[in-house]
């Protein structure tokens, strides 16, 4: 078992401050916390399989691991595996070189942990060259094509982990193709005041 | 939140980044309120008071637009105080601990965690204040776990000591600046436009080289506090030299140089019309004087009771003079009758403490 440490002060707090229904003062920098713990403080952590080793020749090896015991096939390319290798994804028995593919392409949900969001990047393309004055008079040309480009080629594409439309990607192609339509107007003007 | 992790999203322009905290992981959830509520509001108060004084500055039509910053401002104050008291929320698992940067309002914290806390208990089991008294008295040994600590967790680290001489060069030239301001008059407007821009700016750099010095130094609190005051008080002076004076002039020169865009733009003669003016050089003279004399007064407090601490020290090193030379000796030297001991040390018991450990020596002879 290991002390809740304050979050300020870093110092280890009292078992008399934790779980209580107020806010209970740090005992080390008296600072207010409110702190609720739950059972896995007080739980071992388990120990990891290490791979049992093979005693007989004939017995089936992993596949990354000839010396050691072949305890599950791999879901993804069906080869042997070892307790060592053997990866447990919500149930699903994978290698590792399965396991960081699916990271990969995506196919493993559960362990995506960053995302690009196209229709932020879009929609920021449009805006910023808006607010920021002098950007528009310099790059608002490029920007505005860039942000219906990004739009248009990544519609399909996932956006957020967290539910949102395609909002994002509308407000961005109004805005960009606005600004396209004022840039055009500017130049036509431009070149018949000249002829 | 899903049925058996909880996901926190980390967003940055245009991408995201996910951490899963499973529910039979989870081993604490910690709240701590802080005061970042108040202080926003402070900033904000500054600020639109910065506002106003400009649109007074102008006058006519620029009141009425500064008037409408204000209130801009006096809205977002108002959406700030109504969401509540801000905190920090950290999410604790076996081998981390996180900070939540979503939650950071209090009311949001404790309702994430009244809905957080069937979900734990459904896949851990509960925990009542009692139990978490009995299970801390089981655990003979409480040990704080060194991966659990890991996101800041460095045991404290030994201060250095600094004898504050940078911070002594910048409590003298603020005060050296304070004079400046007050004898202006006296010194002419030239010296005082050469002086008064080089001290302003010698005390900036300085007080940013002493926060960046004294944050691991043994210090005072009240020198570095003074540090402090003197760098954030010399910034929001220059923001007002520079906003008023630009805002102001930028107006004026506009209606008098309508003509030619080069003379409307704010002037040197603009900034120091402002830096000169009786109000400002009474209070930033007067807040500087004040700091720099009281830094200095700490400073010096510091370095007695440090020299006080250190010949304390140093007493008690030194072995008292009117000791006996047989005595001293046998206090450092190590008896050469008393034979070595291998092995555990015994436990004293009451009597051995009380007189001293009775050590069998015949029994020692014996063994092999």
């Amino acid at each position: 078992m290991s002390a809740i440490a304050c979050t300020q002060c870093k110092k280890p707090l009292m078992p008399d401050l934790l779980n209580t229904p107020g806010f209970s003062t740090c005992n080390s920098c008296g600072v207010q916390l409110k702190v609720r713990v739950f059972p896995a403080l007080y739980r071992e952590i388990p120990r990891g399989q290490g791979g049992e080793t093979a005693i007989v020749a004939e017995e089936s090896t992993c596949f990354y691991h000839p010396e050691k015991k072949a305890v599950v096939p791999c879901e993804g390319c069906g080869r042997f595996l070892c307790g060592l290798c053997d990866m447990d994804i919500n149930g699903k028995h994978l290698c590792p070189a399965c396991m960081e593919r699916g990271v990969k392409i995506g196919k493993l949900v559960d362990l995506e942990n960053q995302r690009t969001l196209y229709d932020s990047l879009a929609l920021a393309l449009a805006v910023w060259p808006v607010i920021l004055v002098v950007p528009v008079v310099y790059f608002g040309w490029l920007t505005a094509p860039l942000a219906l480009y990004v739009s248009i080629r990544h519609w399909n594409a996932p956006t957020s982990i967290l539910p949102r439309g395609k909002i994002r990607f509308i407000i961005a192609i109004i805005l960009a193709a606005l600004q396209i339509a004022v840039w055009i107007i500017l130049i036509v003007t431009l070149i018949r005041h000249l002829w | 939140m899903s049925n058996d992790h909880l996901l926190c999203v980390d967003r940055q322009i245009a991408s995201e980044s996910y951490k899963r905290f499973y529910y039979r992981d989870i081993q604490a959830i910690i709240i701590r309120p802080t005061n970042r509520t108040r202080n926003y509001n402070i900033a904000y108060a500054i600020l639109m008071a910065i506002f106003i004084l400009v649109g007074m500055a102008i006058g006519g039509g620029g009141l009425g637009f500064f008037i409408f910053l204000s209130l801009v401002i006096a809205a977002v104050m108002i959406v700030n105080s109504a969401k509540g008291p801000c905190c920090v929320c950290h999410l604790r698992t076996a081998v981390q601990t996180e900070e939540l940067p979503s939650l950071g309002r209090l009311y949001n914290a404790e309702k994430a965690v009244a809905m957080l806390r069937p979900l734990i208990e459904q896949s851990q089991g509960t925990l009542a204040a009692e139990d978490v008294q009995n299970l801390a008295g089981q655990a003979k040994q409480v040990s704080v776990a060194p991966a659990a600590l890991s996101y800041k967790a460095r045991a404290p680290e030994k201060l250095k000591h600094d004898n504050g001489g940078l911070q002594a060069v910048l409590f003298w030239m603020v005060v050296a600046d304070a004079i400046i301001y007050f004898t202006g008059e006296l010194i002419g407007e030239t010296a005082f436009g050469i002086a008064a821009p080089l001290c302003f700016c010698t005390s900036l750099f300085l007080s940013l080289a002493c926060t960046i010095r004294q944050s691991q130094s043994d210090l005072t609190a009240a020198v570095k506090t003074t540090v402090w005051f003197i760098l954030i008080f010399l910034c929001i002076d220059a923001f007002a030299v520079l906003f008023i004076a630009g805002g102001v002039a930028g107006v004026r020169n506009a209606e008098r140089h309508r003509s030619d865009p080069f003379e409307a733009q704010p002037q040197l003669a603009n900034f120091m019309e402002v830096a000169s003016h009786p109000v400002f050089v009474g209070i930033s003279g007067t807040v500087l004087l004040l700091s720099g004399v009281y830094g200095l007064s700490s400073l010096a407090r510091f370095r007695k009771e440090y020299a006080q601490s250190q010949q304390q020290a140093g007493a008690a090193l030194t072995i008292e003079p009117t000791a006996p030379a047989a005595q001293v000796a046998q206090a450092i030297a190590v008896p050469s009758a008393a034979p070595s001991v291998s092995g555990p040390m015994p436990e004293l018991g009451q009597n051995d403490v009380e007189n001293g450990p009775q050590l069998n020596t015949d029994e020692h002879r014996q063994a092999p």
